[in-house]
């Protein structure tokens, strides 16, 4: 059975976009209360009725956007809940992740244009962003390969040089964080590895690919018109802000540190307050 | 630009109305032809269908009702206030709400006068309001005072404290409906002689409101909601009884009136919303519109606590805040003013908004926003109050029943979407350290999918987390799946879930007993047990239509009645017991006997459950299902004839109710037959067993008496030894714990099973893992 993977907004006790709603609250009480016995909690539970498909909703919104095809999948098939309309598409971009994630940008950039060509006209500062990550890879080929102590003759540095020259430095001109981050990333041939102040070491750690991809996979969402962000992660962020909100107000009902359920609770409190 | 509005003796609607109203006028259009001619102005654009809408509807209107004077003067004033504010293009949508409004307003004066009540003119106040009318006429308003039809200020129509309160409302009202059926309504009151001829002395110039004498009011007047405090209800009119002397309450307490004398300077007569503003909805608005001053009228518009003096204008007292329209000052719990915006008198709609986000309060004048008036208002609960000390002062309310002439709709969207960039901004690196948000999430899921026994999602999530990590590494590590252990408990139950789903009860309470034996005779189970067997009813009347429908299946029949007959009776849940302990005997001893094997896919209670089935290949006549159905329903009366309760009752009854019908697919209780039940009944069972799991101990001890009768045989092989002595060593150890951790009261209250399935960081819960590892030990 396929259909759109649309939100169950039908109920009025329904997840909405409305930040004053709770159902943050209610998410994280659900998950911190799942399997509880007290009586408190199952007085909650007549407030949480319903909110378990409310809850698989959020969870397979979050395995098709953020690209686990298999696990979206089986979700599908174990909650009986509709497929997603098009798991071939969500394989695509994890292709495009996995592709970025191991530095194989040039690769990653094709299967973009492949899929939408606007996607990279329309987001420029991904394109920046991955032409960077680009010329990074190539210089760390040649870092990685150098790993003594002796200097890396200039010659091999001659493609990240021919590469930065053709497709980062025409577009540098057009915005001031473009040349800051053309400068940094051409710093890395100066210095050995050894050497290297952190600033520039960042940018050969592999969270940049991870956040590059990220950023890849948002646009393509985008592109295609669909929320870019996972729901569950503006809740998460909600439960977050709900939380230092409550500690300025230093609402005293609150035991802190607020429990979102992954733990398990000291018994002696036996039962977590939730917000 | 006057002149013209005056003659069309047209009024306004601010723009933010629109839509709810077009939504309202459309809805009415079978009831009103005013309404259809309004939508279709609305819907039309330009100066020249303004022009026509506006003399068309105007003439209508005044055909049929005659507007009060008052009114009339006050929707012209604010005609004019309009057409100096908004541009031509929002007014012809206006004329058409104003249309609808005066219709709606004008047949509630009537309404009144008449005291009847008349749904469909109620209408367009909102959806709700048509169930109210129709409650209204069939309960003679029995309780009309106290239960206003429930409105949803504009502003607030995505609050969910307001969506809590309509459900709540919703509730009571289908409680009172009920009450209604079972009582039929006493004739209307006809109100006494003394209170009448008080309502004509008073009420000379508005004739056409009935002022409630307040004895009335405490005969109709509910008890007081137990829950208010948790409710935090809408201010909707204002207060009966917190008011003073001087002063009177009309139009169905959206009205007040100053109708004494004043004996000295500072003496006034002010007057409290009935219910306090809740800081749930996080801002808060209410309108004031000054029918007339008065000669050198004072009046103070703002909000005060619930033990402030009402001979005063608030502002004055302590813990009162108002803007007085003499001065324009403002008054924050204290006689001496501040200037802060212009005076105001006859015809001007003074707004006042409190925001609870950031303490502070506003007034608006027409629609215009003054600025912020107070700060840091710390008060608990204050109340929308008035305040007015001259004869012939007379002001009315809107508490969100009608359109707001601010926009205060726009103020509210930007309030939520400042909260929203808030929470956009918020760090989540210290909601849950070491985690980052990725870790977090997907420490939730892993959590949520191996609670809720979606096992083999948790492993597909589990590698596909994997294949992405690896991705970002250099050396690939090969997935390394960790299921084993923990899924145990949660394989179980996604049998039992599954087979529940699938509407095969009778497997699904037979893996029950065999894993988790007596979950369902534990007190607080007991409804979970009696609805398993209802649904089996209910499954097995399903086969049966199934049967009688689709004759051209035998397959599926076959396998139904099969199912069917293994296992149709009641008291076969005592039996089961001893067979799982056979089973448990048996299972131990086969895996004793494969050494150290791992378990393999197909789980051994699984086959053995599905081989004692006998299996009846025969086709089993409809009439003899039927038969079984029968049975089976009457064990079940007898079985639950003595638990009085009325939703096991009813349930049963509904149960039993299908078998009347020739199809009861199509019948009224049709519904029951439906394949969604099953999930929710699913459900249930799931969280039942966590819950078992969670005081273990105790449901350790059980097991142990079943561990302890081991054969013989077992004791032999040194590996078997070694087994026999890690269950006897855990069981100790249990023991000791329970022993420490003192009644079992506390531990039911405690926390139980914090399992991460994959993420094996999460596991956390000792009881859980010594649980586990006892569990699971025969299968090791």
């Amino acid at each position: 059975m396929e259909c759109e993977l649309s939100p169950p907004w039908a109920s009025p006790w329904a997840l909405s976009d409305n930040p004053f709603d709770n159902t943050h609250q209610r998410f994280f009480a659900y998950v911190a209360g799942v399997g509880r016995t007290n009586i408190a909690w199952r007085e909650r539970k007549a407030d949480l009725k319903g909110i378990s498909s409310d809850i698989n909703w959020v969870i397979m919104d979050y395995l098709v956007s953020e690209g686990y095809p298999g696990a979206a999948e089986k979700f599908a098939q174990e909650t009986n809940l509709c497929r997603p309309t098009d798991i071939e598409s969500i394989r695509e971009r994890v292709r495009i992740r996995n592709a970025i994630h191991s530095g194989k940008i040039e690769e990653a950039i094709g299967m973009i244009n492949e899929i939408d060509p606007e996607i990279l006209d329309l987001n420029p500062q991904l394109h920046f962003q991955l032409l960077q990550l680009q010329l990074i890879e190539i210089i760390r080929t040649v870092l990685d390969k150098q790993s003594s102590q002796q200097n890396i003759p200039a010659q091999d540095f001659l493609p990240a040089i021919q590469f930065a020259t053709e497709q980062l430095s025409p577009r540098a001109p057009t915005d001031p964080r473009y040349l800051t981050a053309l400068e940094e990333t051409m710093a890395l041939m100066i210095y050995t590895p050894e050497k290297m102040p952190a600033e520039f070491k960042k940018l050969l750690d592999v969270k940049l690919r991870e956040k590059v991809a990220a950023d890849t996979n948002r646009a393509i969402l985008e592109s295609r018109g669909e929320r870019a962000e996972a729901k569950i992660r503006s809740l998460v962020r909600a439960r977050a802000w709900a939380e230092v909100q409550a500690r300025e107000a230093k609402v005293d009902v609150l035991h802190m540190p607020l429990s979102i359920g992954l733990d398990a609770v000291d018994e002696a409190n036996g039962d977590a307050v939730m917000t | 630009m006057t002149s013209a509005n005056n003659s069309n003796s047209s009024s306004f609607f601010p723009p933010r109305a629109q839509r709810s109203y077009a939504n309202v006028a459309a809805g009415t259009a079978q009831t009103s032809p005013f309404n259809t001619l309004a939508a279709a102005g609305g819907n039309a654009g330009g100066a020249n269908t303004f022009v026509n809408t506006a003399t068309g509807t105007a003439a209508n209107t005044s055909g049929h009702t005659e507007l009060p004077t008052q009114r009339e003067l006050y929707d012209r004033y604010t005609a004019e206030q309009e057409a100096a504010q908004h541009t031509a293009s929002h007014i012809p949508s206006q004329l058409s709400e104003q249309a609808a409004r005066q219709r709606s307003k004008s047949e509630a004066q009537s309404m009144e006068i008449d005291g009847r009540d008349n749904a469909a003119w109620k209408r367009p106040v909102s959806s709700w309001s048509a169930d109210f009318g129709r409650l209204d006429g069939r309960m003679g308003c029995l309780v009309h005072d106290e239960h206003p039809a429930f409105f949803t200020p504009s502003y607030l129509r995505s609050s969910r404290h307001v969506q809590r309160l309509q459900l709540a409302w919703d509730e009571h009202m289908s409680e009172l409906r009920e009450e209604a059926q079972r009582n039929p309504p006493p004739p209307p009151k006809q109100p006494s002689l003394s209170t009448s001829s008080s309502n004509v002395n008073l009420n000379k110039m508005h004739a056409q409101h009935i002022h409630r004498p307040p004895v009335q009011d405490v005969i109709e007047r509910l008890p007081p909601l137990s829950e208010e405090d948790k409710t935090h209800p809408l201010p909707s009119r204002w207060s009966e009884g917190d008011h003073m002397n001087g002063l009177e309450v009309l139009a169905d307490g959206s009205e007040v009136r100053f109708t004494g004398v004043t004996k000295s300077q500072d003496e006034a007569a002010s007057v409290r919303a009935d219910h306090h503003m809740p800081k749930e909805v996080g801002l808060y608005y209410f309108e004031v519109t000054v029918l007339s001053r008065g000669k050198d009228g004072l009046i103070g518009i703002g909000f005060s606590g619930r033990k402030v003096n009402l001979n005063r204008l608030p502002g004055w007292e302590a813990d009162s805040w108002a803007y007085h329209g003499d001065d324009g000052f403002s008054f924050a719990c204290t006689a001496s003013g501040k200037a802060y915006g212009p005076r105001y008198s006859s015809q001007d709609v003074i707004g006042c908004g409190v925001n609870f986000r950031t303490g502070n309060a506003f007034f608006t004048k027409n629609g215009v926003y003054l600025g912020v008036a107070f700060s840091n208002i710390k008060a608990d609960k204050i109340f929308p109050s008035v305040g007015i000390k001259k004869p012939g002062e007379h002001l009315r309310v809107n508490f969100g029943r009608y359109p707001f002439v601010f926009d205060i709709d726009r103020m509210m969207r930007e309030e939520q979407s400042i909260v929203e960039r808030e929470i956009a901004r918020t760090d989540l690196s210290n909601l849950h350290p070491p985690d980052d948000e990725k870790a977090l999430i997907h420490n939730l899921i892993g959590q949520y999918l191996a609670h809720e026994g979606y096992v083999e999602t948790a492993k597909a999530f589990g590698k596909d987390v994997h294949e992405q990590q690896q991705s970002l590494s250099n050396a690939p590590q090969p997935f390394d799946s960790q299921d084993s252990e923990d899924d145990i408990h949660a394989l179980n139950r996604q049998k039992i879930r599954r087979s529940i789903l699938d509407g095969d009860i009778d497997l699904a309470l037979k893996y029950i007993n065999t894993f988790y034996p007596r979950v369902l005779e534990e007190d607080r189970n007991k409804d979970i047990h009696f609805r398993l067997k209802c649904r089996k009813f209910i499954e097995m009347m399903r086969r049966c239509h199934e049967l009688s429908a689709v004759t051209s299946s035998p397959t599926t029949v076959t396998k139904s009645v099969a199912s069917l007959d293994s296992n149709g009776h009641v008291d076969n849940d005592d039996d089961e017991p001893a067979d799982t302990q056979m089973e448990l005997d048996d299972q131990l001893h086969r895996e004793a006997s494969r050494g150290l094997e791992p378990p393999g896919a197909n789980d051994d209670v699984d086959m053995d459950a599905s081989q004692e089935l006998p299996r009846k290949a025969s086709f089993m006549k409809h009439q003899d299902l039927l038969n079984q159905v029968y049975l089976y329903g009457a064990e079940l009366r007898k079985a639950y004839i003595n638990d009085h309760r009325p939703q096991v009752q009813k349930m049963l009854t509904d149960c039993f109710a299908l078998m009347a019908y020739r199809d009861p697919m199509e019948s009224v209780v049709g519904g029951l037959l439906d394949p969604s039940g099953r999930v929710g009944i699913a459900e249930e069972v799931g969280g039942a067993i966590l819950g078992m799991i969670a005081f273990f101990p105790s449901y350790l001890m059980e097991r142990k008496v079943i561990y302890e009768k081991m054969d013989a045989d077992v004791l032999h092989s040194e590996p078997r030894q070694t087994a026999l002595r890690r269950v006897r060593k855990t069981l100790r150890a249990d023991r000791g714990a329970a022993g420490r951790d003192g009644d079992e009261d506390r531990r039911r209250g405690g926390f139980c099973e914090r399992k991460g399935g994959l993420f094996e960081a999460l596991n956390k819960s000792n009881y859980l893992r010594r649980g586990m590892r006892i569990g699971r030990l025969p299968m090791d």
